[in-house]
């Protein structure tokens, strides 16, 4: 049986909530700093779509035996939904509608925020659902009862790390630093998103470990995997960025005296 | 030759019509598109016994907000319904799973 609020999916009123508030966000944000245009319109059209595709189709190599994966179909109707995987989309999606529509300024600033507070409200859907993480011996494990333990495949009454938990606190205190702090303080326009996204990164490959998902080479998950062919790019951004001065404050000009 | 009135000094152009309204309720009909499609999709494809058949509804419910953003008058209400119809597409990823299994037994 699929956990349900009310006649509707827990999964889905979640993420459904966190899209809200990701939407008021957004909003809010391009107000501040007067992104008015119109144009941003296809540009969050792109993301949607980029989003959409990527998060049901990005788990779709399993095998590097590609007669092994699913069909398309199989794996759009039935396959794995990705949260990296519709990152990416997104982020493709955002990219491929502003060249299409020739919007030249920098939007990350505008989906870092959003996104921080969408994930942090839509995690709680995973938390309530899915399987929570591996057993733990720490005293905060969550335990399942028997229903849920024999719908997740997973051991009853055993604690296990409450991964999305773990992921929830990440993803609020990343809005709170990013709201309060950072889209105050830093100059350089779309600097925020790679920096949540790179933080992001490194958290989701630790968060992994205690996941619980398939370990499929070398002692890695899918999600490890494709953060270690990812993960090092953006990184490398961020430190050439930094190189360059870019997270540096440029200085306030001192009030010139009128004689 | 009459002369075309001239605006009173101090008046610009007309103010830029928005399309927040266009965009929200296309935004709506988007959400219901995706929803009513996709339904008939999982049962097409369960009359029929073939998965492929599930992606016909929603192709349908594609095609006419993509032939909205071809005329400029009526742009704007094909973005704000696909905005809709992904957004849809995202948030009910999960129930689509459940409603697919449910239909497969």
């Amino acid at each position: 049986m699929y956990p349900t609020l009310g006649p509707l999916p827990t999964h889905d009123v979640f993420v459904g909530l966190g899209v809200l508030a990701a939407v008021a966000v957004f909003v809010a944000e391009a107000r501040r700093r007067g992104q008015t245009d119109e144009r941003i319109a296809y540009v969050v059209l792109g993301a949607l779509v980029g989003g959409a595709v990527f998060m049901r189709l990005g788990t779709w190599l399993q095998h590097l035996d590609l007669r092994q994966n699913a069909s398309l179909t199989e794996q759009w109707l039935y396959g794995n939904r990705s949260i990296l995987g519709g990152l990416f989309g997104a982020w493709l999606g955002v990219h491929v509608a502003k060249r299409l529509v020739g919007y030249r300024p920098r939007t990350g600033d505008l989906f870092a925020p959003a996104v921080a507070l969408g994930m942090a409200i839509g995690r709680v859907g995973c938390l309530l659902t899915e399987l929570p993480g591996t057993p733990t011996g720490t005293s905060w494990g969550i335990r399942l009862d028997p229903a849920a333990a024999h719908r997740l495949h997973a051991p009853a009454g055993v604690p296990l790390h409450p991964s999305f938990v773990y992921e929830i606190v990440f993803h609020a205190a990343a809005f709170c630093v990013l709201w309060f702090w950072l889209r105050h303080r830093l100059d350089a326009p779309g600097e925020t998103l790679t920096l949540y996204l790179a933080a992001y990164g490194v958290f989701r490959f630790a968060v992994e470990l205690v996941r619980g998902n398939e370990v499929v080479w070398a002692g890695l998950t899918r999600p490890q995997l494709f953060l270690l062919a990812t993960l090092p790019l953006v990184l490398a951004r961020v430190a050439w960025q930094a190189r360059r001065g870019v997270y540096r404050r440029r200085p306030v000009p001192a009030p010139v005296e009128v004689a | 030759m009459t002369q075309p009135p001239v605006p009173p000094a101090g008046y610009g152009a007309p103010p830029k019509r928005g399309h927040t309204l266009e965009l929200l309720v296309g935004a709506l009909l988007g959400g219901v598109d995706a929803v009513v499609t996709g339904v008939l999709g999982v049962v097409v494809a369960g009359n029929v016994g073939n998965g492929v058949w599930s992606f016909g509804p929603p192709v349908v419910g594609l095609l006419v907000p993509v032939v909205l953003l071809l005329n400029e008058s009526t742009r704007w209400w094909g973005v704000g319904i696909l905005i809709g119809f992904f957004l849809t597409l995202i948030v009910l990823g999960g129930a689509c799973v459940a409603l697919i299994s449910a239909f497969s037994g």
